[in-house]
């Protein structure tokens, strides 16, 4: 209606700025202008990856060190890969990526695994966590054995921590595959370089190695 | 003494002072009106001014009746809606603009004058360089070989490429270019090289190709998270005197 | 019977706005008028009728100058306004014949 300017009703203005909210909310979830959302945060790390889209498989709540603020850790995996994603949230960005493991998971293997290390240096001290996950894709495979240690002058591998993972108890399903996450054992002191390395073993039922080799991982530092 | 319409007003908890201000005027408009009337009627001021405003009714009454439509659930919810409102376009014009626009233009940089970039290796290989436009889609990234430098003497290949986001805004990966093998038909890897850059684009320079005369082209290689491409990079070897 | 859903107030004001659009006390002066003085409320109850009508939304306001030359807040029915008093006029017409129809009942002598 054209002509004199139209009064609005209490309700009428809060509904219209309620509309505007939800528009820009709408906005900013499809340009991802601010992080509503962790799954915002997982995103840049699927980017940065170049894996595609993921749904998380675990949530894996909040990264156990000493302050790494309101973050969170998720488990993600598509039919291609895994992604340990972290995020935070910042009060003027949203959630953010804060950090991120990928492992591709697109060969025809037995088992797919990796390491994940997450340190935070503070003034009061250093943190470190290290996690071994993987997705196992034989179907005859029982259960996983890690071992954490390093080749001696002889060659010879002297192990320092085992970590057994069996399909029963540690192992769980997600759309359709199997897959598994631990904490790892690496037993490292502050400031001490990691020399360990983590070789693993898969079994099947009867204890026949199907799958042996040592892991290859990644870590973040966060700042 | 509080006059009639400050009594209306008094019921009026969670109205706003312009809220208030448009009753009041609202009210008096309408015993202004009145009171002409009975001036008309031939009242004395005083008298039609009274008697207009006995015609109101009970100022309590009306107030408690006009409270019903100016509760506090409304005030509360716009107040609310409000402070959301303005803390979103806060951060929003504070930590995007910057942000986006540098994404932004490392992807143009990328898309359509690589060699412009500050990431593109300046160390040439000695020979003849070749522009080349290769781009193929790799997941949601476009992997675009720009040049690659032929020496003939030496029989050395260098290929320069980069990596942008399909969407202009986008992210591209850092890790692209870490799974691209480069390799010469007869298999020879690429020995060195080096590159940068940032959430942008990301650029990578392929040397120490070691090739063959007469070889045709190379060979691009990328096997990651279900995406496989191969492409292949002409060589031109010219006319050998 | 159905239980009334809208004031007699309220239908009254929005059948008024249906011929044009007005100002409260022009309101108050038609009503008295039409009705021949039967309805003949306290002019100040008559605002809080506008303003829940106005916040329904069956009505709008605007300012505008008045033909007594001043600036009043006039009321305009809205599309859903005229659609509720459709409604509304048909249940109390409903209603005042069934009315009558009791009232005017004569039972059958024998």
């Amino acid at each position: 209606m054209t002509g004199p300017k139209k009064q609005r009703s209490p309700k009428a203005r809060t509904l219209r700025r309620a509309a505007a909210l939800l528009l820009l909310l709408a906005v900013c979830w499809a340009t991802g202008l601010y992080g509503l959302l962790p799954r915002q945060g997982i995103y840049y790390s699927e980017e940065t990856a170049n894996m595609g889209r993921t749904s998380v498989i675990l949530d894996m709540g909040r990264i156990p060190l000493k302050k790494t603020g309101y973050s969170r850790a998720y488990l993600c995996a598509n039919d291609n890969g895994m992604l340990v994603a972290l995020t935070r949230f910042y009060l003027l960005y949203g959630w953010m990526d804060y950090g991120f493991n990928a492992l591709d998971c697109s060969r025809e293997e037995p088992l797919h695994v990796s390491t994940y290390s997450i340190s935070k240096r503070t003034e009061d001290g250093y943190g470190q966590i290290w996690y071994l996950y993987g997705r196992v894709d034989a179907a005859e495979g029982e259960s996983l054995r890690a071992s954490v240690g390093y080749e001696d002058s002889g060659g010879q591998w002297v192990s320092a921590e085992e970590l057994e993972l069996t399909r029963g108890e540690d192992w769980f399903e997600a759309g359709g595959r199997t897959y598994f996450i631990a904490p790892l054992p690496m037993g490292t002191k502050e400031d001490e370089s990691v020399s360990a390395q983590v070789r693993v073993e898969l079994l099947d039922g009867q204890g026949d190695s199907l799958w042996e080799g040592r892991v290859i991982g990644g870590g973040t530092g966060l700042g | 003494m509080a006059d009639f319409y400050d009594q209306v007003l008094a019921q009026l908890r969670y109205a706003t002072a312009e809220e208030k201000a448009a009753i009041r005027a609202e009210l008096e408009d309408h015993v202004e009106d009145h009171t002409e009337t009975f001036l008309d009627m031939g009242c004395t001021e005083e008298e039609a001014g009274r008697r207009a405003l006995e015609a109101m009714g009970d100022p309590g009454e009306i107030g408690k009746a006009l409270s019903r439509q100016y509760t506090a659930f409304w005030l509360v919810m716009r107040r609310i809606v409000t402070l959301l409102l303005a803390f979103l376009c806060v951060s929003i014009l504070l930590s995007t603009p910057f942000h986006r626009l540098y994404l932004l233009s490392g992807n143009l940089t990328a898309r359509l004058a690589p060699e412009r970039s500050g990431f593109a290796s300046k160390r040439e290989l000695e020979g003849t360089a070749q522009a080349l436009d290769i781009r193929a889609e790799v997941g949601s990234d476009v992997v675009y070989i720009y040049k690659v430098v032929l020496d003939t003497d030496a029989c050395e290949a260098a290929v320069y490429l980069c990596n942008y986001d399909k969407n202009p805004f986008g992210i591209a990966s850092s890790l692209l270019l870490n799974d691209i093998e480069i390799v010469s038909p007869s298999g020879e890897e690429s020995r060195s090289g080096g590159g940068g850059g940032n959430a942008g684009a990301y650029y990578w320079c392929a040397r120490g190709i070691s090739v063959e005369p007469g070889d045709s082209c190379l060979y691009l290689k990328y096997d990651s998270y279900g995406e496989r491409i191969s492409l292949e990079i002409p060589l031109e070897w010219g006319d050998e005197a | 019977m159905k239980k009334k859903t809208i004031d007699h107030t309220e239908l009254l004001v929005l059948s008024l706005l249906a011929g044009e659009d007005m100002y409260g006390y022009q309101i108050i002066t038609e009503l008295a008028r039409r009705s021949d003085h039967t309805f003949d409320m306290k002019e100040g109850t008559l605002y809080p009728v506008l303003h829940a009508l106005w916040k329904e939304g069956t009505v709008e306001c605007y300012e505008a100058e008045a033909p007594t030359g001043r600036k009043r807040k006039y009321y305009h029915l809205t599309r859903r306004g005229r659609e509720a008093l459709k409604t509304e006029t048909e249940e109390w017409q409903r209603y005042a014949h069934g009315m009558n129809a009791v009232l005017s009942f004569v039972p059958a002598m024998g």
